[in-house]
């Protein structure tokens, strides 16, 4: 492995061009992040459905009737998406990880690796995350205060307390990078929103025209709002995902030089290696 | 002729015909996106002037028709062949269209790759238009994003049909040889063995880490140090518990100063040269 050579180049980033990096990523490596995307978000768009299938709306024969039913729907959606996120996107989070290095790790790596990390991400993103969930204002400490808590436990591996050595605990870690980075941070969550959401409709009203152009079905009745939303949503949430990782990426760079630590690591490896021949 | 690589990167290099390279940074949808607002506003701005001051001063609708017409499908295309690829948004984000060989793009490609974004911005709503809830509001532009995500210059179905592109214009910054204050590191770099030769790696990883050693807090200066510090600290024999951050200062100093003083130029402001061939240049 050539630290010093990974397969995005690091450099400083404006978050408009990582959204088109972004792009990038989901072409070189489209299927598998598809593929990695469905088995996380997959089994959650079918818990969310079970879990709201008394609210679906039904009743399409008026149009009051109808944007109450949506609205409740999806008043209801968000939070349960807004706490699902973390677990659904940790493969295609822990594959951009090791891809960045390898050139194809094997589904089985991946999924030992999200193992290995599950403790915590069970412990933080399922239970203290399903907390915060709960009360709308605590949102921001999920998107604002703790953005990469993902990355930093599926790829940093740090120790969930501090210990007896003295060892980067996952949440002062988390506060270390993200420090003096807040205003930063929340313009890109709001940047996202704003980019994020309109994506989602527009691409919902993309698949019904074309559905309605090429199959002749186009309708906004209960099984559209249900199933064929959600979906645009889970592909918006997988690109973001990208950009995510991106923007973690970016952020390590600024704040602590990280590809500067890896050419030096690279070189100081190299030298070791001469030193031993010598 | 470019040359894209196996590394995910929005930079690509161009090697025009007379053999002169450049390096081009590729805008995508995202980055064009707040380009594309400002000239619609201004377009939008213009027609309902226009607009105003046809209603009050023709009686008939058809100049002001042919009028609105002409600002909405040339606007682009003409402020594009007559900008050397750029439009008043493109300008104030830096952004300009060049072929797909790094050259100026004609008036007929300017033209035609804003004629067909219209394409770009299919699927329209109209044909959502009995659909409750949105009635018609216009493109869903997915057309457009998903040409952007499938070729590998970004280019959307007027630039793929024109054989152009769409890049930011950044000044590369040139720096000089960074002045280092620390008098330990000077008297460390007299301690050094004369005629120490680095390689080009570690030439790179030196200058890397000292224009951004500022940045950085001590302790981290040290981490980063540590993993080319230690093997140089056992190579020149220097005793433990030296601070790996002014070891490499000192080579530093070693290996672009002392051997070539003529390099210290840290008081001087650091050089912008554009990365745009000569015949962009005003």
């Amino acid at each position: 492995m050539q630290l010093d050579q990974t397969r995005i180049p690091i450099r400083e980033r404006g978050y408009l061009e990582l959204l088109d990096l972004a792009l990038h990523v989901v072409r070189r490596h489209g299927l598998a992040l598809a593929v990695l995307s469905l088995l996380g978000a997959a089994p959650f768009y079918f818990l969310n459905w079970w879990l709201l299938s008394d609210f679906s709306p039904q009743d399409v024969s008026s149009a009051d009737t109808f944007t109450e039913d949506v609205f409740q729907y999806y008043f209801l959606l968000v939070p349960l998406l807004v706490w699902e996120i973390p677990i659904a996107s940790a493969f295609a989070t822990r594959y951009l990880g090791m891809v960045m290095f390898e050139d194809r790790p094997r589904l089985g790596q991946i999924f030992v690796e999200v193992f290995k990390s599950l403790p915590q991400l069970i412990l933080i993103q399922v239970v203290l995350r399903g907390i915060l969930t709960l009360f709308c204002i605590t949102w921001v400490v999920l998107f604002w205060i703790w953005p990469y808590m993902n990355e930093i436990i599926l790829l940093e591996r740090n120790p969930l307390f501090r210990g007896r050595q003295n060892a980067v605990s996952t949440f002062s870690r988390c506060s270390g990078l993200h420090a003096y980075s807040s205003g930063e941070l929340l313009s890109r969550w709001m940047m996202s929103l704003l980019i994020g959401i309109p994506w989602v409709f527009l691409l919902f009203l993309a698949t019904l025209v074309v559905s309605g152009s090429f199959l002749g079905v186009m309708s906004l009745d209960a099984v559209t709002w249900v199933f064929v939303l959600p979906i645009a949503i889970w592909m918006v949430i997988g690109y973001f995902n990208v950009v995510r990782f991106l923007g973690y990426l970016d952020l390590r760079i600024r704040r602590e030089g990280w590809e500067v630590e890896l050419r030096m690591r690279a070189e100081g490896n190299r030298l070791r290696q001469e030193m031993q021949l010598e | 002729m470019s040359n894209l690589g196996q590394q995910f990167d929005t930079a690509i290099d161009i090697v025009t015909p007379e053999n002169i390279a450049f390096q081009y940074r590729l805008a995508g949808p995202f980055q064009r996106a707040p380009a594309y607002v400002i000239d619609t506003i201004i377009r939008s701005t213009v027609i309902v002037i226009l607009g105003c001051i046809g209603a009050i001063a023709v009686q008939s609708a058809a100049p002001l028709l042919i009028l609105h017409f002409g600002i909405e499908w040339f606007y682009g295309g003409v402020f594009e062949a007559l900008w050397h690829g750029q439009t008043p948004g493109k300008r104030l984000f830096r952004l300009r269209v060049l072929t797909i060989h790094g050259q100026p793009i004609n008036g007929v490609q300017a033209v035609m790759r804003n004629i067909l974004r219209a394409a770009d911005m299919m699927p329209a709503f109209d044909a959502a238009r009995d659909v409750p809830v949105f009635g018609q509001f216009g493109y869903t532009f997915q057309l457009g994003i998903l040409s952007c995500l499938l070729t590998q210059r970004y280019q959307r179905l007027g630039d793929l049909a024109t054989g152009t592109m769409v890049v930011v214009e950044e000044p590369q910054r040139l720096y000089g040889v960074v002045q280092i204050e620390e008098p330990e590191a000077h008297r460390l770099a007299a301690e050094l063995p004369a005629g120490f030769q680095v390689t080009r790696g570690q030439a790179r990883a030196l200058s890397q880490y000292v224009q951004r050693r500022r940045g950085f807090p001590w302790p981290r200066r040290e981490e980063i140090c540590r993993h080319l510090g230690e093997p140089l600290r056992q190579k020149f024999g220097l005793r433990e518990g030296i601070s790996y951050d002014l070891l490499i200062c000192a080579l530093y100093l070693k290996v672009f100063v002392e051997e070539h003083p003529d390099y210290l130029t840290s008081q001087q402001p650091p050089i912008s040269a554009p990365n745009l061939p000569p015949e962009f240049r005003r």
